[in-house]
């Protein structure tokens, strides 16, 4: 009995120690400087784009600069500059006094002062200018609409003009709140400008499951899209780095010429497969965390929160937190979703003659990918037609993408049922990986979108 | 001497094409054993089914009374197979590639560093071996293969074209290194389509042709048989239809 105690241990520990020279080789196959240096690039770049937009970001929120020119003068007009200012503006004044001629008609004056503003305003690098025409607070103040000209100067098409239009219309909106607010309350005899404008105000109250909390459905849906953003994110590089490293794996074993001789080394054929999902996985998980780091940055320069909005009481009330069962629910979908990816992608290795062609091959895989996160992106999969649900429910890695959303609505049978079907997934195309690899099948099953060779 | 490699009208089809039809032969320890046949004969689709690559469509291989079907793993413990294209992973240096394939064949740390010191000096590469694969030349990396197929001794050594794209030096170095080993008891499968060095190197040939062993004995016996001065001509003449 001791005897075969030991002869089944020593052959386990064997067994091991094979499988682990195995996962040693491909991991050392797989880092190597075509996949670091790209990796290290794509850091650096999300630092840099996260620092610039940082910079920018606290730009946007330093005074804005606005020229005026005040050609009216009245209480009412200063009475706006005065509001403008302490509207987070800086406001340069103007003075055309000296440019005032006896004889020239209002339109020649307004040519004079436009062009003195616009040239002013270059002078001094300032994007907007305005000019509040004579007799603006007297119309003003027989409630009849004004109009005031604006001008934009405009040096480029990016995301710094954007901000100056969005100066603009502040600026504008502001004009528009002062003067609309001042009429009301002239028009009522002093009542309140804010009853009028909004007579109507909301109470919202939002309901998930047998919760409820007195929040906006805004504010609630911002939070969870913020939540369940993420982990579509992580799950598109890990599989996306672990499916090409695998099926590359496999297909340059075979370009190399390594294959047959490791075909008849004694090793366990279920153990090459093993292997190299581990080896892909392992480092897929390593360079999805050096992209995250950078994704990091770049989220912190955007000024955007990772966890989304906060909604504190409101998110507890309604059960919108993820407690550690729900991480490891989480965990175990994209867990799986990834070894769903590694069959395949083992799969799709063993078409191809090299690692050229796997990129062709590769490209279902992707699709299949895309589609669910797109599909549930713009789909209630609640509502939908049974086709697109059975397509949705049909493809694994939809129960990843949905994992957080149906946490937060108590799905569990929904999740349960995820993990049940994407891991007899992941055994069929084990299976027929193993299949694949103990046969013939190995070395003479090919498809190229190439020539065929003539003999 | 004891019968390492037993042969019995191994046959495989590829749909309408026979590769390989009704091979029979046997090799035994201390024998280098040789096919000889031209491109396409079907000499590399014989070894591989006894590789346990490809399954057979019909008849029997098996190695030390181990079946390469039903035994395939116990097979793969006895032998040791370097293909013709055979490749070595680029990655690698030529230390790292002679450790990784020595722990593939034991876990015993000492069996293993005896594996690598012979696989070291069958190498000769002295300290290239610290160097990565692809900066190896075609010979080098074909010494390194071949350290790696000998180093751990097996029972039978399944050689296709061991000298092929090599240099005459090279050639020669790897000939005397195949026949060395064999005298210390290893059994040796190799084939050939260069007959001058196959009549030099092996104790006894089959000629194989279209996927059929025409003749089989030593190289001596053959060219008697059919009034040739070397095997060029006998496999004409054996391959000739009659």
């Amino acid at each position: 009995m001791t005897n075969v105690v030991c002869r089944v241990s020593n052959g386990a520990s064997n067994h091991m120690h094979k499988l682990l020279t195995l996962i040693k080789k491909e991991i050392r196959e797989m880092v190597t400087w075509q996949v670091l240096i790209p990796a290290l690039v794509m850091v650096a770049l999300f630092m840099f784009i996260g620092n610039v937009l940082s910079k920018e970001t606290a730009k946007a929120k330093t005074p804005q600069e606005v020229l005026v020119v005040n050609n009216d003068n009245s209480t009412t007009s200063r009475a706006m500059i005065e509001v403008l200012k302490k509207s987070n503006f800086n406001v340069t004044e103007l003075g055309v006094e000296a440019l005032r001629t006896t004889d020239a008609t209002p339109e020649q004056l307004n040519k004079v002062y436009a062009d003195a503003a616009v040239k002013q305003a270059k002078e001094k690098n300032i994007s907007v200018a305005m000019i509040i025409p004579a007799g603006f607070g007297a119309g003003i103040d027989n409630f009849k609409p004004q109009k005031i000209e604006t001008f934009t100067v405009m040096k480029n098409f990016n995301f710094q003009s954007s901000q100056t239009k969005a100066i603009l219309d502040a600026a504008v909106a502001s004009f528009n709140n002062f003067l609309s607010d001042q009429m009301i309350s002239k028009k009522t005899g002093g009542g309140v400008p804010a009853d009028y404008k909004n007579p109507l105000v909301r109470q919202d109250t939002v309901i998930i499951g047998d919760k409820q909390a007195k929040v906006s459905p805004g504010q609630v849906i911002g939070f969870v899209q913020g939540q369940a953003t993420f982990v579509p994110i992580i799950l598109f590089i890990i599989i996306t780095l672990a499916a090409t490293m695998i099926a590359t794996a496999v297909a340059t074993e075979k370009e190399n010429k390594t294959l047959e001789t490791l075909l008849t080394a004694p090793v366990d054929r279920r153990h090459i497969i093993i292997a190299k999902m581990a080896g892909a996985s392992t480092v897929a998980l390593i360079m999805a965390g050096v992209y995250i780091l950078g994704f990091g940055y770049y989220l912190k320069g955007l000024g955007a929160g990772v966890g989304g909005g906060q909604l504190g009481d409101a998110a507890a009330q309604l059960g919108l937190v993820i407690t550690p069962g729900g991480y490891a629910l989480i965990g175990i979908t994209l867990f799986l979703g990834i070894l769903c990816a590694l069959s395949m992608a083992t799969v799709i290795g063993s078409f191809a003659q090299d690692a050229k062609g796997v990129q062709g091959l590769i490209s279902p895989l992707m699709i299949l990918l895309m589609l669910p996160y797109m599909l549930l992106l713009l789909v209630d999969i609640s509502t939908a037609s049974p086709m697109l649900k059975y397509l949705i429910y049909a493809i694994p890695f939809s129960y990843t993408f949905m994992a957080i959303q149906n946490i937060f609505l108590g799905n569990y049978q929904l999740l349960a049922f995820g993990i049940g079907y994407s891991f007899l997934f992941f055994v069929i195309f084990v299976m027929i990986a193993g299949k694949i690899f103990s046969s013939d099948k190995i070395i003479t099953l090919k498809l190229s979108f190439g020539k065929k060779k003539t003999s | 001497m004891q019968t390492v490699l037993e042969v019995n009208n191994l046959s495989k089809n590829y749909g309408a094409i026979q590769a390989a039809k009704d091979v029979s032969f046997s090799v035994s320890e201390n024998e280098i054993f040789a096919l000889i046949g031209p491109n396409g004969a079907g000499k590399s689709t014989t070894i591989r089914m006894i590789a346990t690559i490809l399954t057979p469509s019909s008849g029997s291989a098996s190695v030390l009374g181990h079946d390469v079907t039903k035994d395939a793993n116990q097979v793969r413990e006895l032998i040791s197979y370097l293909p013709e294209e055979a490749g070595a992973y680029k990655t690698l240096t030529g230390k790292q590639y002679l450790e990784f394939m020595a722990n593939l064949y034991s876990s015993d740390k000492k069996v293993i560093a005896e594996y690598f010191g012979r696989g070291a000096e069958l190498a000769g590469l002295g300290e290239r071996l610290k160097d990565k694969i692809n900066t190896y030349s075609k010979g080098m990396t074909r010494k390194l293969l071949l350290a790696r197929t000998l180093m751990i001794k097996p029972k039978l050594a399944i050689l296709d074209e061991p000298t092929s794209g090599l240099d005459m030096i090279n050639a020669m170095e790897i000939r005397k290194i195949i026949r060395e080993f064999s005298r210390q008891g290893m059994a040796v499968l190799l084939s050939s389509h260069n007959m001058l060095e196959i009549e030099f190197l092996s104790d006894r040939v089959a000629i194989i042709d279209k996927g059929k062993i025409h003749e089989t004995g030593t190289s001596e016996q053959l060219k008697a048989k059919y009034n040739a001065k070397n095997l060029e001509e006998v496999f004409v003449q054996a391959t000739s239809p009659r």
